[in-house]
């Protein structure tokens, strides 16, 4: 089908289109830590754009802007001086449900909160799988080869993560009732 | 089986799911480690349904999102030149340098001075010189002839 879009018309349609997940998938990583998620969000997209004639169009392009988007934030997160622990403080400075809404709107929204405030807890190398393979549906080799370590690895961290997650979510008693 | 092998076999099973036979057969290859057999019974029990996005919902790229990349990647005069600069320096320094010796190697040159040539003009201004003062002295002969010394005084 031919929409009349040029090749980089084309590329900057795509982009747009991944942006929310690259964001979100940046915002989680970095959860916790006080950074802003636009910012490097925008520093992401603007690195793949520059680079972008080292994109193999033979494979996924938001696997290739994933990438770019977690060095950025593992980079972001090497600066970050001032702040040694990563806290939940930052997920109490969102919006509170507002207790007026109905008790579904309400107990999702706590529910998103109190996720939000467990994964932020947890460390960045679990937070990181829980998040590709969980929240992302990434496959194993997807993964293996953003992160460079071996598939077989993956899966033993990916099962420490998960087990971390559940004992603490059930620590926090965490029900959600769609 | 090692521990990081168990750990993999786990997460493969609660992946794909499992039968009867094979949790029967994990089972017996946890016994070795009672801890990792806690951690099985606890994620095989599952994980609450975990609606990630009321945790991250995901937010649309803001309305100026594209025209600021395309701002941002505009190439400006000055960002150019800084960038084209060294190029271009190295460049012209080259050209300097082949054109130069290229008109250095050039044996066609109305301006080439040599070492003879310089000895030429050097042994001819002293001809001249030599040649000058003997029309001088030439001239001045006769004069001199009729203005020879008084030997008597």
């Amino acid at each position: 089908m031919n929409t009349g879009l040029t090749t980089e018309e084309q590329l900057y349609a795509r982009l747009e289109l991944l942006y929310p997940r690259i964001e979100r998938s940046i915002r989680v990583y970095i959860s916790g830590s006080g950074m802003d998620s636009e910012d490097l969000t925008q520093e992401t997209f603007l690195k793949a754009v520059k680079n972008i004639d080292q994109f193999n169009e033979s494979s996924s392009l938001y696997t290739w802007l994933f990438r770019i988007a977690r060095n950025t934030c593992i980079d972001a997160m090497r600066k970050l001086r001032t702040r040694r622990r990563y806290s939940a403080e930052h997920e109490q400075l969102e919006n509170h449900a507002d207790p007026l809404q109905n008790d579904v709107v309400f107990d999702q929204i706590e529910s998103g909160r109190m996720l939000r405030a467990i994964l932020s807890g947890m460390p960045e190398e679990y937070r990181e799988l829980i998040m590709m393979k969980d929240m992302e549906g990434m496959k194993y080799h997807e993964i293996a080869e953003i992160t460079r370590v071996q598939e077989g690895t993956i899966k033993s961290r990916l099962f420490r993560a998960r087990l971390m997650l559940k004992k603490r979510l059930t620590q926090a008693g965490y029900e959600h009732d769609a | 089986m090692t521990r990081d092998q168990l750990e993999v076999k786990m997460t493969d099973m609660l992946d794909a799911g499992y039968s009867g036979e094979q949790e029967r057969q994990l089972l017996e290859q946890l016994q070795p480690f009672p801890d990792l057999l806690q951690d099985w019974q606890l994620l095989s029990e599952g994980l609450p349904e975990l609606h990630y996005d009321d945790a991250y919902a995901m937010r649309p790229a803001p309305p100026a999102f594209i025209n600021s990349l395309r701002e941002q990647l505009q190439p400006g005069f000055l960002s150019d030149s800084l960038q084209w600069f060294p190029g271009y320096f190295a460049a012209a320094a080259l050209m300097l340098i082949t054109f130069t010796g290229l008109y250095s190697l050039s044996t066609d040159s109305p301006s080439e001075i040599t070492g003879q040539q310089i000895s030429d003009w050097v042994y001819m201004a002293e001809e001249e010189q030599q040649l000058q003062q003997q029309e001088l002295l030439v001239q001045e002969l006769p004069f001199m002839m009729t203005q020879s010394p008084n030997l008597d005084e």
